[in-house]
């Protein structure tokens, strides 16, 4: 009887510190990923245009409406859009004019973006 | 799990979960590569982004915003790394309007004094304005086009400045002097060349033609030294070569450029440069 006894709790000692490790783990495997994907996340270095958020590709999508507004150059507009990676460079302004939108740009740097994007259109 | 081991099985699932934990979000499942920033891109995006910042200030002369945009790229001097990628762009036979165009603006930059620090923090780009419920534009000429005043919290567009000075669009440059110089500091032979206007400011952007034989020429702008000087330009040249230097803009020829050894009156003789003063004519 002693030694069942004795089995019995040893066996239950062993469940809880089972349980005890995988509560741990768990626990910490939450932190690890915390700090991972929060605290410090990968830094990417040597990125492109393509990958850059979306207020970032509306500014520069910008810069390209205000020297076009001073060039009148569509081609190098183009050229210029196309290094953001869009399908094409109305897609391009197209969703630069919704992000503007929303972001409560100004009404004449919204002009400049739709008067490059209907150059655009009429260009092809 | 031996009861006599203590607590170190508690130690283990730490460090387990942690290592695991990094590993899925470091190294299997990072952060997506998307939505990044200007700072983080590479050195030819960023050439192409500064170039285009560059142009922007070109159309708009909006000075403020052009500082902004060249905020986000991170440079330790925003100044000196325009002057940097135009010197490469011509030392590259890139475009000289683009080397003429980045000079202009990092000229610009010195001309202005350092704005008053207002936050400590970098200027939020317009999503984060946005987020702050300000837009992230206001309008030219202070109309601000029914958005909210005062929230130039980024790329503002304040009342245009005077435009830029571009030399193109000035009289024609006279050689004020020209001059041998002997300055034992100077190691190496240099035609140093200072470009001023009327009232004794430096003008950056004027392009240089350096020749020396009939297949061997070079261009240079000034302001690729804006430590220096904005309407400063040097080239390293070769002692007793003949040089001919040409500013094409104002069709001036400055021929028979010679650099000589200079000999002190104690000690070796080291090489002596050569300065060439061009203004405007009053």
């Amino acid at each position: 009887m002693a030694q069942y006894v004795s089995t019995h709790f040893k066996s239950r000692a062993m469940m809880t510190r089972w349980t005890l490790f995988f509560i741990v783990l768990m626990i910490s495997l939450g932190i690890g990923l915390y700090y991972g994907w929060v605290i410090n996340p990968v830094q990417y270095e040597d990125t492109s245009l393509q990958t850059l958020r979306m207020d970032f590709k509306t500014d520069y999508a910008l810069m390209v409406a205000e020297v076009y507004k001073e060039n009148q150059d569509i081609t190098w507009a183009m050229n210029r859009l196309a290094l953001l990676g869009y399908a094409s460079p109305t897609e391009c302004l197209t969703e630069a004019l919704s992000f503007a939108s929303q972001a409560g740009y100004t009404l004449p740097d919204m002009y400049l973006l739709r008067d490059l994007k209907n150059a655009l259109e009429e260009s092809m | 799990m031996n009861s006599d081991r203590g607590h170190w099985y508690l130690i283990t699932a730490l460090v387990l979960g942690v290592s695991l934990g990094l590993l899925i979000s470091w190294v299997i499942a990072p952060v997506r590569l998307e939505d990044t920033h200007p700072k983080n891109l590479r050195e030819d995006y960023k050439d192409v982004y500064r170039s285009l910042i560059a142009r922007a200030y070109q159309a708009n002369q909006n000075l403020p915003r052009a500082k902004a945009r060249l905020d986000l790229l991170g440079d330790e001097n925003a100044a000196q790394a325009l002057a940097a990628q135009a010197q490469r762009s011509l030392a590259e036979q890139g475009d000289q309007e683009t080397a003429r165009i980045l000079v202009n603006l990092s000229a610009a930059l010195q001309r202005t004094p350092a704005p008053e620090e207002t936050s400590p923090s970098p200027t939020p780009p317009p999503e984060e304005a946005a987020e702050q419920g300000t837009p992230p534009t206001s309008t030219e000429n202070g109309n601000n086009g029914g958005t909210p005043e005062g929230t130039d919290t980024y790329a503002t567009r304040t009342p245009l400045p005077p435009p830029t000075f571009t030399p193109t669009d000035a009289p024609p440059f006279i050689v004020e002097e020209r001059t041998k110089l002997c300055d034992p500091n100077i190691t190496v032979p240099l035609i140093q060349v200072f470009a001023t206007n009327a009232d004794g400011e430096g003008v950056p952007g004027v392009e240089i033609l350096i020749s020396w034989a009939p297949d061997r020429q070079e261009r240079f702008l000034t302001g690729l030294k804006p430590e220096i000087g904005k309407g400063y330009a040097d080239f390293e040249a070769e002692m007793g070569v003949t040089y001919t230097i040409e500013i094409p803009e104002s069709g001036l020829v400055i021929s028979d450029v010679v650099i000589t050894e200079c000999q002190p009156d104690s000690g070796d003789p080291y090489p002596g440069s050569y300065q060439i003063y061009i203004t405007y004519p009053n």
